[in-house]
């Protein structure tokens, strides 16, 4: 009895002994946050935060900060921002692409944080090819692109308006074979080449001529007869949800060899599971391209991959130790700009329509 | 406080002394004789010291016996790794730019027991020596210390046995003459950590009833064969394996598990001709870890898992020779072999490098006044996996000169390269002795260091007083902690950096040899950092993860009574980060910022040691019983950081609480 007497006290002194919680904290000063993505839109919005430490549960709240954006290139300083929701402000004006900015911001009790950024200029990629040009029905399912003159850093989406209402539809799903595409908002799934004609079989649907378009013919196990696909280069690329974050790779980069030729050179193109309806009075197709800087580029895919580890279930997000990129000196957050154009998805590159619209992230 | 059922593993074995109380007859004390012999045995010099098997085997430890980690830990310009552990940082190098072997045999998993203790068993250990600077020519491949373990060879006509028993081990060791000039020595050692925890939840199931699943596997099996084949030549033959097994549950569908084990085989052939002598040698050596976590994170089951292995095969000869004008001169090659395998055991594939160490090594020594030594190496290496080829050479000076009878004045400089890498920047928790070998984008590493010291030796005090500088060059760290857990680690070499570190400081050594009284105290005032590591910390300075800025030992030993205490600044960690929310459409999410590398200050480590050791004789067996208390003062030292998936916090866990700890010995 005695002895399991000193033996349970052994036990409970060495239990509490062996393990302490900590918190790691270094006693850090907080620091500012600001998100600002200068575009091209009337309406700019800003948002503006303080960290909070280990130690805390809600961040302190901002109440009020000096906000100045100063056009650099023209040497004058813009309105100031205006308060419009907890730790959201914005300001009337269009960003001019090509300019310079600075944006100096002060909050009470903490350093000035400041940034600069240059808008980009608007730069779209041109088409070298539509899909299925020459079939009678011009679906709309992807193009080809010149690799030249690329902007250095973008997003690309396609949507189709309903000219009636003007309403977007976005594809959801899209891949490229372009070899600067980001891997931050990849779906899962992969390209499957969107079969949609059976050209040789029992049941021809198209009548497509095997010879004249034996790029997109292929015989596939599992199916009967030879079907047409589209992009049969992109079938089992990634998928990527919503839109495809691009950087653009050396002239020599490898894989740009194993692009498709055509006459102006090598072309990547763009396509995905999508049927956006046939190409109808009723709707526009558009590709769609913002130009980013590249400290918004640098931000948006750590920002994309932070939100999926932090949205997943990955035990091992515990050991990261990457801050997401941040050009605000003096504190946290991001200072880019972005500068949206289009092509009209279906046209050859002559009849590039004009933008009809300002697309805002 | 959370109770954690992981410190229960390395706590067990505290209660073995209850059990083992009605053993302690205490009859006669010839410790004190045996203190004086070995210590006065021993070798001291700035650079290196050199102990015998028993000056060793007399360290406090948590073992209840000391052991050649435990030995070197307590030396001047030594920094341990986290308390209980037996990691030794060294002039400001990594735990991996030091090498440790047996009989010039480099052994890479060297702790034993979650580090408490070394893989090589004590009882086969004649003498160790740690060498800081001015290093031989025979022994590359390493930047930092040299930690080398001689065994014995057994020459005795009778046979000789011991058994050991301890908190953590149980032993068995023989040896004895085979004749016709041929020896053997065998240990084998066994830990009873399973058994011990089995009895305890028999003795108090409710307290236990919730410690489940504890497994593990450790023990070491080392035997040695020696043939004395004439006069002049002997050729000896020997092998150790180790195996370390932990599994433990830390909650709720989380559990841990981690290992490592050596294989290594030696074959030695010594001949002795005139005035040289030569020896040649050929080992194979294999050495792997594992760690794996399976734990419930935010609803999803995770399972990551981390291996690695390498295996090394080696060549060597080395002649030396004196002549009567007291030069010696040494000199010979070795060319090894490695292949190394790492990353989850899905994508494992092997990486081969070949390193061939011609050297040559010229000693003068005048007796009392001087004492001179210079190497120079040369190494030439090639990867196979990437074609990379390097040449590179070694140098190493040393003096030690004699100003006056009690005075010396000491000095090293050393220019040595090491062509495996240990990674830094493994994530909290994770074990840090992944072994890479160099390649195209992770060069060979590289010091340039040198020390200068004065030694005073008056009567029975000693002290030595010196300073060092040393600057490292490549250092890899590795970047994206995530991807440690996926195929992409079989491609570390794409997710490394490499830069530079650096490490200046003072040492200090005060012995004192008594009658009956020894008394030794080291100190260290250091700085070592690390920087130029393109994007880690912006490519700024950093402190070095295990910069200790005060190291103090101080061990004391009268009569059968030992006391140790050890005072250390505490390591660096990662802080918490600071938390901000993203507001940006599409963006919205809460993440972190992350200050800088290894920018929180762990607690100071203060332990003190309490021991107290008799030898007595019943019939023709000689026993020899220690007991003792290891961290009298309960000081809470951190031994790991680990990850609370039900608490969502980190926790810090202690190895050494305060721990009683029983050795016996007996030996026939």
């Amino acid at each position: 009895m005695e002895y399991r007497i000193i033996a349970t006290g052994f036990l409970a002194l060495f239990l509490s002994g062996c393990v302490k919680v900590t918190t790691l904290d270094a006693e850090l000063e907080n620091k500012v946050v600001v998100e600002f993505i200068l575009t091209t839109g009337s309406v700019q919005d800003l948002y503006l935060s303080l960290t909070k430490g280990p130690g805390e549960k809600e961040p302190s709240p901002l109440e009020d900060a000096e906000i100045k954006l100063i056009d650099v290139s023209l040497g004058v300083e813009k309105d100031r921002f205006v308060k419009v929701g907890d730790n959201h402000w914005t300001l009337d004006y269009s960003g001019m692409p090509g300019h310079k900015y600075r944006l100096e911001v002060s909050v009470e009790g903490h350093e000035p944080v400041w940034a600069e950024q240059e808008m980009p200029s608007a730069r779209v990629p041109e088409k070298a090819q539509p899909g299925h040009t020459k079939s009678q029905k011009f679906h709309f399912y992807g193009s080809f692109y010149n690799i030249l003159d690329m902007p250095e850093h973008m997003i690309l989406r396609i949507a189709k308006q309903e000219e009636e209402t003007g309403e977007f539809h976005f594809a959801e799903e899209l891949c490229t074979d372009y070899p600067g595409v980001e891997d931050v908002n990849l779906t899962g799934r992969l390209y499957d080449g969107n079969p949609r004609w059976r050209t040789i079989g029992s049941d021809t649907e198209t009548g497509l001529p095997v010879t004249d378009y034996s790029y997109y013919v292929r015989e596939t196990e599992g199916r009967d007869g030879v079907w047409t696909y589209m992009f049969p280069d992109l079938i089992g690329k990634d998928l990527h949800r919503d839109f495809l974050l691009i950087s653009r790779v050396e002239e020599n980069h490898p894989a740009l060899g194993d692009l498709h030729d055509f006459l102006g050179g090598k072309a990547f193109s763009v396509s995905g599971p999508f049927d956006m309806g046939e190409k109808n009075p009723a709707y526009r197709g558009y590709l769609i391209c913002s130009s980013l800087s590249a400290d918004y580029y640098a931000f948006l895919k750590d920002a994309y991959q932070m939100k999926k580890i932090r949205e997943g279930g990955d035990l091992s997000s515990i050991y990261l130790r990457d801050n997401i990129y941040s050009n605000i000196n003096g504190g946290l957050g991001i200072f880019g700009a972005m500068t949206t154009g289009s092509n009209e998805f279906n046209a050859n590159s002559e009849d590039l329509a004009p933008l009809p619209f300002v697309f805002e992230w | 406080m959370r109770k954690t059922r992981v410190s229960l593993l390395v706590l067990l074995p505290l209660f073995l002394p209850l059990f083992a109380r009605a053993q302690e007859t205490v009859r006669t004390d010839t410790l004190r004789s045996a203190i004086k012999t070995e210590v006065r045995s021993e070798v001291r010099s700035i650079n290196k010291m050199e102990g015998g098997g028993g000056i060793i085997r007399g360290v406090l430890s948590p073992m209840g016996e000391g052991d050649p980690i435990r030995w070197s830990q307590t030396l001047p310009g030594i920094s341990t790794g986290a308390d209980g552990s037996s990691a030794m940082y060294v002039h400001g190098g990594n735990m991996g730019n030091n090498l440790f072997s047996l009989d010039g045999v480099p052994v890479y998993g060297y702790s034993h027991i979650l580090g408490l203790t070394t893989a090589v068993p004590s009882s086969i250990i004649e003498s160790a020596s740690m060498t800081k600077g001015g290093f031989e020519g025979r022994y590359g491949n390493f930047t930092a210390a040299h930690l080398n373990i001689i065994t014995r060879d057994s020459f005795s006509e009778r046979f000789h046995g011991e058994g050991t028993l301890n908190n953590f081990l149980v032993g068995a060791c023989a040896q004895g003459s085979l004749g016709r000039g041929m020896s053997f020595i065998a240990s084998a050692r066994i830990s009873p950590i399973g058994l011990e925890y089995k009895a305890l939840r028999n003795l108090l199931p409710e307290r236990l009833a919730a410690l489940q699943d504890i497994s593990s596997g450790v023990g070491d099996i080392y035997g040695k064969f020696n043939w004395t084949i004439d006069s002049r030549s002997s050729l000896s033959a020997s092998a150790l394996l180790t195996l370390d097994r932990y599994g433990f549950t830390t909650g709720e569908g989380s559990r841990d598990g981690l290992g490592w084990d050596n294989q290594i085989a030696i074959i030695n052939y010594r001949r002795i001709f005139e005035r040289t002598e030569m020896e040649a040698q050929a080992y194979v050596n294999r050495y792997g870890t594992f760690q794996s976590q399976e734990k419930n994170y935010h609803g999803s089951s995770n399972v990551l898992s981390l291996c690695s292995s390498m295996l090394e095969g080696a060549l060597s000869v080395d002649f030396s020779y004196r002549n009567p004008f007291r030069w010696e001169l040494e000199y010979g090659a070795r060319a090894r072999y490695a292949l190394f395998v790492m990353g989850p055991p899905s994508s494992h594939s092997g990486k081969g490098t070949m390193l061939v160490s011609p050297y040559a090594q010229v000693v003068r020594d005048i007796p009392g006044r001087l004492r001179m030594q210079a190497v120079l190496r040369g190494n030439g290496y090639l990867n196979f996996s990437d074609g990379v080829v390097r040449v590179r050479p070694d140098v190493s000076l040393s003096f030690k000169w004699n100003i006056s009878k009690p005075l010396a004045l000491e000095g090293s400089f050393d220019y040595i390269h090491q062509y495996y890498h240990t990674l830094e920047g493994l994530p909290l928790g994770w074990s840090t002795d992944v072994i890479v070998p160099s390649g195209r984008t992770a060069p060979p590493e590289y010091a340039l260091g040198g020390n200068l010291g004065f030694s005073l030796a008056m009567g029975r005090h000693t002290v030595t007083l010196g300073g060092y500088g040393k600057r490292m060059v490549n250092l890899v760290y590795y970047k994206y902690a995530q991807s440690l857990f996926t195929d992409a680690f079989a491609g570390w070499e794409w997710s490394v950096e490499t830069g530079q570190g650096n490490s200046y400081g003072g040492e200090f050594l005060y012995e004192y040899v008594g009658k009956n009284l020894y008394l030794r105290a080291s100190y260290t005032l250091s700085k070592t950092d690390r920087e130029g590591f393109a994007t880690i910390n912006g490519g700024g300075k950093f402190n070095a993860r295990f910069d200790r800025r005060h190291v103090l030992n101080f061990q004391g030993q009268y009569g059968g009574l030992s006391l140790a205490l050890t005072v250390q600044s505490g390591h660096w960690e990662n802080a918490a980060p600071l938390t901000y929310q993203i507001h940006l459409p599409a963006l919205e999410t809460e993440t972190w910022f992350y200050e800088g590398i290894n920018n929180y200050h762990m607690p100071t480590v203060f332990r003190v040691d309490l021991g107290y050791g008799r030898t007595f004789h019943t019939g023709r067996f000689m026993h020899t019983v220690s007991v003792g208390v290891c961290n009298v003062t309960n000081h809470f030292n951190p031994f790991m950081l680990y990850y609370d998936v039900t608490s969502d916090d980190w926790k810090m866990l202690a190895l050494l609480p305060i721990l009683p700890n029983f050795s016996w010995k007996v030996a026939f």
